[in-house]
């Protein structure tokens, strides 16, 4: 039990493909993979998330918008997100038992581990859960239910480590 | 308190979905009136097996097609829509 | 010191009435008190009887106590469920002015006027009478008293998943769990006790060469070892679909201060459940069966070897199968005087019973006829053995009627029960789940059997030898005068039982319902049973046709905050809030919940209210500037080469001319015709559209655009993303908006219903030029993470014009003004858009859902319908929201007061609204009233247009 390190998701982009299309041709006119169901990899200093049967995330700082809506083609389309989703990093030795707290999705089996992502409910607030490659946890939290769930986890005994971008003092 | 075989997300406790409708009441765009309020109003209503309409809105967003008995809540089938 | 398998040596000081007592570490409440001599603990529901302790564990009917105080207090508490903690303080109930003299044991007195099913005949005659009835029963029904502060405890919410679960760490339970934890499954075993062992803590066993309670101890921590969960003080409370059981954990006892949350509410979900329930013993019916000192055999066991306390000095043990003369042993153990052994069967043989012999005075073919008490405690009874009678001195009567399997969860699961004729018991049938039971649960008493069928192959010893399996049935007829109890919670006696038959209250759901028999907390564990071979003898029947009640959820009571978890107070539901949350707070925001957000509601300067507050804001933006945080709007992009079509099937109204860079109002309708929702459509290029529709209805809003694409369309060429709070959204609105607007961006405004990209304070902006005021004005959308410096240049901007920041409140009175419609308000879901007075919006060629409803004739018939008004009032009072619509008061409704508003701009009256009236359009003119009988208040109105300010929207135009 120990940190919450909340940071602003402001590149996430929405990714989507049309039903039906060929993914891994797309992969390769696009440069980097898109993973499969309940999966993410890490793509430069980002990563790519399979959030739906046709969705995916780019969240990092190096994916080039203009770039990929071209290569997209009549194919897809993408949409920026920035602002929507807080991501919030937990650091400590049993984030898994935190997502068990009001929660309803089984993060302690195994299989649950790096490269992973599950949308579920948090808290009673919709949230994505990432598993990185050093099997830390980052989930996505709405933007609006950040301040609920942080309320909620502290209570259960996290600590945020860095205050929480309080939002346009006047 | 079901768990409902999510074909992207996997099993899901049934909290994350949410239910829409039978299959036999939806109503098609192109449907002429007289058929469109009957399949709104007028069900089936078994007393067992049933198609329905469910969408998975607290997690990956497919619509799922389920085939379910309203029973004993067994689900036999599920199949994306 | 005590000595027991369930007692240590310390000792905790608590009190009862008031009194202070000493019990050991390891002690229930129950056995406590019963240590120290304390018979009398409650008095019963109805008849105010004096009651003792009749069993050990949660199956207890009779010693309901309070414990705790403050917040903190738990009624109705058993208190064989509670165990000892420093400082414990435990009052009885149902007892005025004390235990010993309560004026309540004038209902015995009255018990002939007060039967079974008395309630119902009080609905006869007048009905002021009943109303007399009322107050006297009200006062006098209940147990204990409800806390009237709040809980100032915390509960807590957990989810976990397993491959086996077990419910039960007695010895069939503890076996399972370790086989299945040693072989690599993630199991969870729940124990509603404080201590592992179940039977074994009471039988003088030993296991695999250790006593039975020491050998449990090894099992948990072998399933630990082999990292299984093992959940002491948690009872699974429900058995659900998939495998899904709830469970409570206790975190600290009734009336203890907790270190953390007091409860956890554990959502469990498994691939397989194995049910090591248990059994629960079941009452003899004799006279007099509720006394002080009578209790079940088990129960005695209990309290003589797992609390090494003697419950008596002189006992007889009455029983009807072999397991009951374990009492007798367990109790001489401790000091008991065995007075004698009663055996209903007439030629019992077995190792138990031959080593009784040669110990104890043993009676067959014997049945206990009446129990005498004195000062409310068991003196004596009286038997009938052979064909004679005797009397026998006692303060201990244990009584054994078998055993009954707890099914309660198999039964949720649905499982099957078959009745099973030489134990006289239901045992578990099929299940429907992937749901196996265990041990005592499936009725099998030999515990060596037991182990050996879960695959734990390790000798038992018992000194006294085995029980014998058959459980020849019990006595359940009533052979002496005098009150028989069969529901010891809610005072049922067999008496009831039969004046329920003689009523016609044949069926076991009739007989429960009509004489409150299983209705207590303890839902009839102990005399369920007995109750339903009685009524089957007085119906002539075999026991399996007396049929059963259903068995619902939960197992024992649980407390409300463990359902609500951590969703109480300002968390009952998570607040959505703004991203320029703090910067309203700082400006002194009052705020309102709107669905689930929390909006600023209007910005009052020191000395004003609320509603002075919104006045002047509204008029602030009627005739110079002001802005308002619209960002909690709905609003989604839908982009692709299908986007139009998908845009056409939702929205009601032309689209497809709409160019890159316009918008227009278009409303979204159900698939009756009623007007669904409400908002703008643009086209932000040529395969991309924003459409914006309300706060309130953006969830359904979200699910609906998938529907109709994914169901509708056949998973159509457009993505729908919901960018509700991608944008952040500022109104800028009035006279001077424009004015500020260009100062900002440095670029000409867009036309009124035209949107542009540009810049604000360096921050990329959408300028949408829509207007809900009724003013020039622009809904600036900004990513949601930059927002703020954008408002504040906005917000020095329209200081400095003269303007300032309005609120929720201000934004109603200008929209009301001007006759648009809220979804919630005048679009109630029972409206189509004709009603609204939009009938010559939507497209006609159709093709849009809800088409296909508005053809219906009630609908396309506009005569009856109700139409969107405004109205004014003519008397200078403010309307009331949601009046009725009348001619005279006093009349039938013709429709009500949708929205009430103070006028804003110059007009006649100053209070206004707008309303729904059968056939408004035609009723322009006429004068009504506007009639509240619940807050006493009638308006004179004037019906008119839906329109106070700038009916040809010249506002609009620069």
């Amino acid at each position: 039990m120990t940190d919450l390190i909340p940071s602003p998701a402001d590149d996430l982009v929405a990714l989507d493909l049309w039903r039906g299309e060929d993914v891994a041709r797309l992969e390769a006119v696009l440069g980097f993979a898109l993973p499969g169901p309940g999966k993410a990899v890490p793509v430069g200093s980002g990563y790519v998330l399979r959030v739906g049967p046709w969705r995916w995330w780019l969240d990092g700082d190096g994916f080039d918008g203009g770039a990929i809506a071209s290569a997209l083609g009549e194919r897809g389309v993408i949409t920026p997100l920035g602002g929507a989703w807080r991501r919030v990093r937990l650091v400590g030795d049993d984030w898994r038992g935190l997502l068990m707290l009001s929660g309803l999705f089984d993060a302690e089996v195994s299989s649950f581990g790096p490269g992973s992502v599950a949308s579920t409910l948090l808290c009673h607030a919709p949230c994505c859960v990432h598993v990185l490659p050093d099997a830390v946890a980052e989930v996505y939290v709405p933007s609006s239910l950040a301040e609920h769930c942080f309320a909620e986890w502290e209570k259960a005994g996290w600590k945020i480590r860095l205050a929480a971008p309080a939002i346009w003092s006047a | 308190m079901m768990l409902i075989p999510c074909p992207h997300c996997g099993p899901r406790v049934q909290e994350e979905f949410a239910y829409e409708r039978t299959l036999d009441s939806v109503v098609r765009l192109d449907d002429g009136p007289v058929t469109a309020m009957s399949r709104l109003y007028t069900r089936a209503n078994p007393r067992g097996e049933e198609i329905e309409i469910w969408s998975h809105v607290h997690g990956c967003g497919q619509w799922l097609r389920l085939r379910r008995d309203r029973v004993t809540h067994a689900i036999s089938d599920v199949e994306a829509i | 010191m005590r000595h027991g398998s369930g007692v240590r040596a310390g000792k905790v000081p608590f009190t009862f009435n008031g009194q202070a007592y000493w019990g050991q570490e390891g002690d229930t409440l129950a056995a406590a008190l019963l240590a120290n001599g304390v018979k009398v603990v409650a008095r019963s529901f109805k008849y105010h009887r004096p009651r003792g302790i009749m069993a050990a564990g949660v199956e207890e009917p009779c010693a309901l106590v309070t414990v705790g105080d403050g917040g903190r207090r738990e009624p109705n508490t058993r208190a064989t469920d509670v165990f000892l903690y420093p400082g414990l303080v435990a009052t009885s109930q149902n007892a005025w002015p004390s235990l010993s003299f309560d004026i309540g044991a004038i209902n015995g007195r009255l018990s002939g006027l007060i039967p079974a099913g008395f309630y119902y005949k009080t609905f006869f005659g007048p009905p002021s009478r009943w109303m007399l009835y009322e107050r006297v029963i009200r006062r006098a029904a209940g147990l204990g008293k409800a806390p009237v502060e709040p809980d100032p405890d915390g509960y807590c919410h957990r989810a976990a998943f397993a491959d086996v679960l077990i419910v039960g760490a007695g010895p069939a339970g503890l076996a399972a769990a370790c086989v299945a934890a040693e072989s690599g499954a993630r199991v969870i075993l729940l124990e509603q006790d404080a201590l592992p062992g179940g039977s074994l803590l009471a039988h003088a066993v030993s296991i695999d060469g250790v006593p039975g309670a020491e050998w449990a101890r090894g099992m948990v921590d072998r399933i630990r070892a082999a990292g299984g969960r093992v959940l002491f003080r948690t009872t699974a409370t429900g058995y659900w679909d998939d495998n899904f059981i709830t469970a409570v954990e206790r975190l600290a006892e009734p009336g203890q201060v907790p270190s953390g949350p007091v409860q956890c509410l554990w959502k469990l979900r498994c691939e397989r459940v194995i049910l090591a329930t248990g059994a629960l013993e079941r009452p003899l019916v004799f006279a007099g069966n509720d006394l002080p000192g009578v209790m079940l055999a088990s129960a005695a066991q209990t309290y003589a070897a797992r609390y090494g306390v003697a419950p008596g000095q002189r006992a007889v043990v009455a029983t009807s199968h072999d397991a009951g003369y374990r009492a007798a042993f367990a109790l001489a153990d401790v000091g008991v005087a065995i007075v004698a052994v009663l055996d209903t069967r007439s030629d019992p043989v077995g190792p138990l019973v031959h080593a009784a012999r040669s110990r104890f005075p043993v009676h067959t073919d014997a049945r206990v006829l009446s129990a005498r008490g004195r000062k409310g405690v068991l003196v004596g009874l009286e038997a009938a053995i052979g064909g004679g009678r005797q009397t026998f001195a006692a303060d201990l009567l244990a009584m054994s009627g078998g055993m009954s399997p707890v099914l309660h969860l198999h039964r949720q699961a649905g499982g099957a029960l078959v009745h099973d004729p030489v134990r006289d018991a239901y045992l578990p049938g099929e299940g429907r789940q992937n749901h196996v039971c265990v041990g005592a649960a499936t009725g099998e008493g030999d515990l060596a059997t037991i182990l050996s069928d879960a695959l734990c192959r390790v000798p038992v010893e018992d000194p006294l030898g085995a029980a014998g399996a058959a459980w020849p049935g019990p006595v359940w007829r009533q052979e002496a005068r005098g009150k028989a109890f069969v529901d010891f919670q809610h005072d049922v006696t067999t008496a009831d039982l039969a004046l329920a038959q003689r009523e016609g209250f044949v069926s076991s759901e009739h007989v429960k319902r009509y004489t409150t028999l299983g209705m207590g907390t303890d839902q009839g564990k102990t005399g369920a049973m007995v109750a339903l071979a009685q009524m089957a003898d007085l119906r002539g029947v075999a026991l399996p046709e007396a049929g059963l009640t259903t068995f619902r959820p939960p197992y024992t009571p649980v407390t409300m905050a463990a359902f609500a978890g951590t969703m109480r107070g300002d968390h009952a539901g998570p607040i959505r809030r703004l991203p320029l949350a703090a910067m309203h707070e700082a400006l002194g925001a009052q705020w309102v919940p709107a669905g689930v957000w929390m909006r600023p509601r209007a910005y009052p300067a020191p000395g004003e209210t609320i509603g002075e507050a919104s006045v002047r804001e509204a008029r602030m933006v009627r005739n110079r500037v002001g802005i308002v945080d619209v960002s909690s709007l709905a609003k989604f992009e839908i982009a692709g080469p299908d986007a139009l079509a998908l845009v056409l099937a939702v929205c009601a109204t032309p689209v497809s001319k709409l160019a890159v860079g316009r918008g227009r109002y278009t409303v979204m309708l159900r698939e009756d015709g009623m007007v669904m929702d409400d908002g703008t459509v643009w086209r932000v290029a040529h395969d991309r559209w924003l459409v914006t529709s309300s706060t309130g209805g953006a969830a359904r809003m979200a699910r609906h655009w998938t529907y109709v694409r994914d169901v509708l369309l056949d998973g159509a060429r457009a993505a729908v993303v919901d960018v509700g709070e991608r944008w952040a959204g500022i109104a800028l609105a009035g006279p001077s908006a424009c004015r500020v607007l260009t100062g900002l961006i440095n670029a000409a405004a867009p036309a009124h219903m035209g949107l542009v990209d540009a810049t604000i304070a360096g921050v990329p902006v959408r300028v949408l030029a829509a207007s809900y005021s009724g003013e020039r004005a622009f809904e600036i959308h900004v990513a949601a993470h930059r927002v703020g410096p954008v408002w504040q240049a906005l917000h020095a901007a329209v200081v400095e014009a003269g303007g300032g920041v309005y609120g929720l409140d201000a934004m109603d009175h200008l929209r009301v003004e001007k006759g648009h419609v809220v979804i919630g308000a005048e679009a109630d879901g029972r409206t189509t858009p004709a009603d609204l007075g939009m009938g010559g919006m939507l497209r006609k060629a159709g093709g849009f859902v809800g088409w296909q409803g508005l053809m219906r004739p009630a609908l396309s018939e506009t005569a009856g319908r109700r139409h969107l008004v405004g109205i004014t009032a003519l008397d200078d009072e403010p309307l009331p929201e949601g009046a009725m619509l009348v001619m005279q008061i006093g009349e039938e409704p013709q429709g009500h007061v949708t929205t009430a508003a103070p006028r804003i701009a110059a007009g006649e009256g100053a209070w206004i609204g707008l309303a729904l009236l059968t056939d408004g359009v035609a009723r322009h003119g006429e004068i009504m009233v506007a009639w509240s009988p619940v807050r006493d208040k009638a308006v004179r109105v004037w019906v008119g247009p839906p329109m106070f300010h700038d009916p040809e929207g010249v506002r609009y135009r620069d």
